[in-house]
């Protein structure tokens, strides 16, 4: 695809609001699941069912890789290139989408390491 | 980059009277009005960011004689120089003063008065509420000191735990006078945040798409939107306090007796609680970046990866609020998930000291005071993040929860996160208030004394509070064997209170005799080092035309400039989000004595509902017929704020149109 193909391609309302997506998805995931699995936690001490633990773990966990997905396929679209600081929307998306792969990763290791007291098995230890 | 090549493009195509004949006009038009009036109306985002600044550094000062008094006492044990009762308040009034009357209003401060310049405009978005923000914080300040001077400061920990601070505990009219002062400056802190995000967004110069955004803009940002979603909660947890308070009122939120939930308030005070120490240092670490930019003499490594750090910190800033509430009695399943939230903060952290090694490593030094802060802050952050790390874990917290090994390890972070990076920024940015430089050999002696006398207080904490010594005493038996190392603490305060003067000393001396500062002293990067210094209240003559993430450094004689707008009313250029393309002219609102009126209701509102719930809708009516005054008497001529570009479109030159996004 050429520069201005791509530009153009880039500037539309539905690619800008792809990669707010691919950036914002996995932390906002993250924040969603930590909630969620704090409000589940009394629950599953009380009655030792950790199911809902696992399932919000897991769902969100997907979410977040959905994020961390949608930012690859923006920085793909962007030309798979890291960041620089030159002008347009060709860099611009390079650069939210690269910070799209960050948050997708950091994101998606901490919600797998808050369903490991869960998945270890001793997490009512009280 | 010469920070002369603006003028000197101005001056190839505008001939020298016209340039002095518009200049004349800009600085009619963006003047204060004259007097007492004018001075309590100005909307000049200088001068309000430089009144919070000083503002939050007299009460660092008060605060600081507060520490200095509680090191006096527990310099000896058995001391009776302050009795039990004055030293709750001296605790308190210390803990609330640095927290959210210096360390969150200072940063909010050098963000009012630096973000503007750095992304090329003239003012921010909402300049009448800018105003506002500034009396709301310093009548929240003065309330407090107030009650401290009357003998009726708050007492119960600037964290305020019910029950103590509830009716049953909480005597008189303590903890409402703290209560009300948190209303206050959140209030504050809230309508700088909405205005910094605005401005950011919508009033960068053209060419500033968000991958050139500066890094200290870009802290100021994350946390301005940090602060909308932490500042709710304590104001909403001081509003239910006020409430349960008030005897005419008596709601029982955290009354267990009653149905309440006193853990409910150590869940909302927390939540905002903890992010208030990132809202703290992230401001601090745009600063660390921009101060190794420029002495480092090389652009920033990894500036994607230090705007993810902040963001992933912001956010992940929100989820460790319980390790906090480690010894109430929470499901060990939720600590456990807080604990792996709290420890892996430290990623981002870690993420960004190396960005920052990396530049030091890769640039050529210019070893002076801010660069030398830089380095003091390293050695006391690194410290205080790995006590964080090792508080984060569940059984260690348990042991030495409200133990002094926690005020060591807060005091490390916040002074050596925040405190040591603000130093070097006002070494650093000193010139652009005044127009002269702090004196060097005054400012490295500050640096080594505060760094040596800072680590003979608080790293000898660790060690009491690993042997025992409990937070919050106000002395101590001699069997203990606490009394030698609280003694050294108490000599290192000293030290400090010498290296502090030093500053305040320097400061005075330089504002009036100090070297004379050229526009650009240190070779820097970013935009306000292209303005005189110190600088005209328009600021920028032509709103200048990014060519780059480091602004200056790749200005060229002929980056174009913005042209069009109308030079008599208050206008600058808005730009599009993402690309900061030209988008309309934007006028605001010229000074008004408004926002000084509607703070005084605001303020006698607040504190009229220490006594009655009538003040609030008695307050609300005068704050209508306030914002009615406000809004009625429009100094923009009565000009629609928004005038598209289309009747006078933003160019470089006229005569030679090509959008600012080709000529860039």
């Amino acid at each position: 695809m050429s520069d201005e193909r791509r530009d153009l391609e880039l500037e539309k309302p539905e690619s800008e609001l792809l990669l707010w997506a691919g950036f914002l998805l996995p932390p906002l995931a993250w924040s969603i699941s930590l909630e969620t699995l704090y409000l589940f936690s009394d629950y599953g001490c009380t009655y030792e069912s950790f199911l809902p633990n696992h399932i919000v773990s897991v769902a969100f966990l997907v979410l977040s890789l959905i994020g961390l997905a949608v930012a690859w396929s923006n920085w793909q679209k962007s030309g798979a290139t890291w960041p620089d600081d030159s002008s347009g929307s060709i860099p611009r998306s390079r650069f939210m989408s690269a910070l799209g792969l960050l948050t997708g990763a950091l994101f998606s290791i901490l919600i797998f390491a808050q369903w490991l007291p869960t998945l270890l098995g001793v997490p009512c230890g009280k | 980059m010469k920070n002369t090549d603006l003028s000197k493009k101005q001056s190839n195509t505008l001939t020298e009277a016209r340039i002095n004949e518009e200049l004349r006009a800009l600085e009619s038009t963006w003047s204060d009005k004259p007097g007492i009036i004018g001075w309590l109306s100005t909307t000049d985002h200088k001068r309000v960011g430089f009144r919070m600044v000083f503002t939050a550094f007299c009460f660092f000062t008060f605060g600081g004689i507060l520490a200095g008094l509680m090191r006096l006492q527990l310099s000896l044990p058995g001391n009776n120089f302050l009795g039990p009762d004055m030293y709750n308040q001296i605790f308190t009034t210390h803990g609330s003063t640095m927290m959210f009357l210096f360390a969150v209003p200072v940063m909010e401060g050098m963000g009012i008065y630096f973000v503007p310049l750095m992304i090329g405009t003239r003012t921010l978005a909402f300049p009448r509420l800018n105003i506002l923000g500034y009396y709301t914080y310093l009548f929240g300040g003065l309330l407090l000191f107030f009650g401290l001077l009357l003998n009726i400061g708050p007492d119960a920990g600037w964290f305020a735990y019910v029950p103590l601070s509830g009716p049953e505990y909480g005597i008189g009219k303590r903890v409402d006078l703290w209560s009300q002062m948190v209303s206050l400056t959140e209030i504050s802190a809230l309508i700088a945040s909405t205005n910094i995000i605005v401005t950011v967004m919508k009033l960068r110069a053209p060419g500033m798409s968000l991958n050139r955004i500066p890094l200290f803009v870009w802290s100021e940002v994350i946390t301005a939107v940090m602060v909308i979603f932490a500042m709710p909660a304590v104001m909403i947890a001081s509003s239910l306090l006020s409430m349960d308070r008030l005897t005419n009122v008596s709601t029982h939120f955290f009354n267990q007796a009653e149905g309440g939930d006193p853990i409910m308030w150590q869940h909302l005070f927390w939540f905002f609680g903890h992010p208030e120490v990132y809202i703290i240092f992230i401001p601090a670490t745009g600063m660390v970046s921009m101060i190794i930019t420029t002495f480092s003499r090389r652009k920033t490594f990894g500036y994607t990866a230090l705007v993810l750090t902040m963001v992933a910190t912001a956010f992940i800033g929100f989820g460790v609020w319980v390790h906090h509430m480690f010894v109430t009695p929470l499901p060990q399943l939720g600590q456990s998930i807080f604990t792996a939230s709290s420890m892996l903060i430290v990623v981002p952290n870690g993420v960004q000291i190396f960005c920052w090694l990396a530049t030091l490593w890769l640039g050529r030094w210019n070893l002076k005071t801010p660069l030398i802060f830089i380095l003091g802050f390293f050695g006391v952050f690194v410290m205080g993040g790995l006590t964080g790390v090792m508080l984060a874990s569940l059984p260690l917290d348990t042991q030495l929860h409200d133990t002094y090994f926690v005020v060591a390890h807060f005091h490390y972070v916040l002074i050596g996160g925040a405190v040591f990076p603000l130093f070097g920024a006002v070494y650093y940015w000193f010139p652009k208030f005044c127009g002269r430089l702090l004196n060097e050999a005054a400012g490295i002696a500050h640096c080594i004394l505060f760094f040596i006398g800072f680590e003979l207080v608080f790293f000898p904490m660790h060690i009491l509070g690993l042997i025992g010594m409990p937070r919050r005493v106000y002395t101590y038996l001699p069997e203990t064997g606490w009394g030698d190392l609280n003694m050294l603490a108490s000599i290192g305060a000293a030290v400090m209170v010498v290296a502090t003067l030093i500053f305040f000393i320097n400061a005075v001396y330089s504002w009036f005799w100090g070297k004379v500062a050229a526009a650009n002293p240190w070779g820097a990067d970013t935009l306000e080092w292209s303005l005189p210094s110190p600088i005209p209240q328009y600021a920028f003559q032509y709103q200048p035309v990014v060519q780059g993430r480091h602004a200056l450094w790749e200005q060229t004689a002929d980056s174009p400039v913005v042209t069009g707008l109308h030079i008599n009313n208050r206008e600058v250029v808005s730009t599009s989000i993402h690309d900061a393309v030209p988008d309309h002219r934007y006028g605001v609102q010229g000074p008004s004595i408004m926002p000084f009126v509607v703070s005084v209701i605001t303020g006698a509102m607040f504190i009229g509902f220490m006594f009655t719930p009538w003040s609030l809708p008695l307050g609300m009516i005068a704050l209508f017929f306030g914002f009615l005054g406000w809004f009625w008497s429009n100094s923009v001529e009565h000009r629609p704020p928004y005038a598209p570009l289309e009747d006078n479109p933003v160019y470089d030159d006229p005569a030679d149109y090509k959008p600012v996004e080709a000529a860039v």
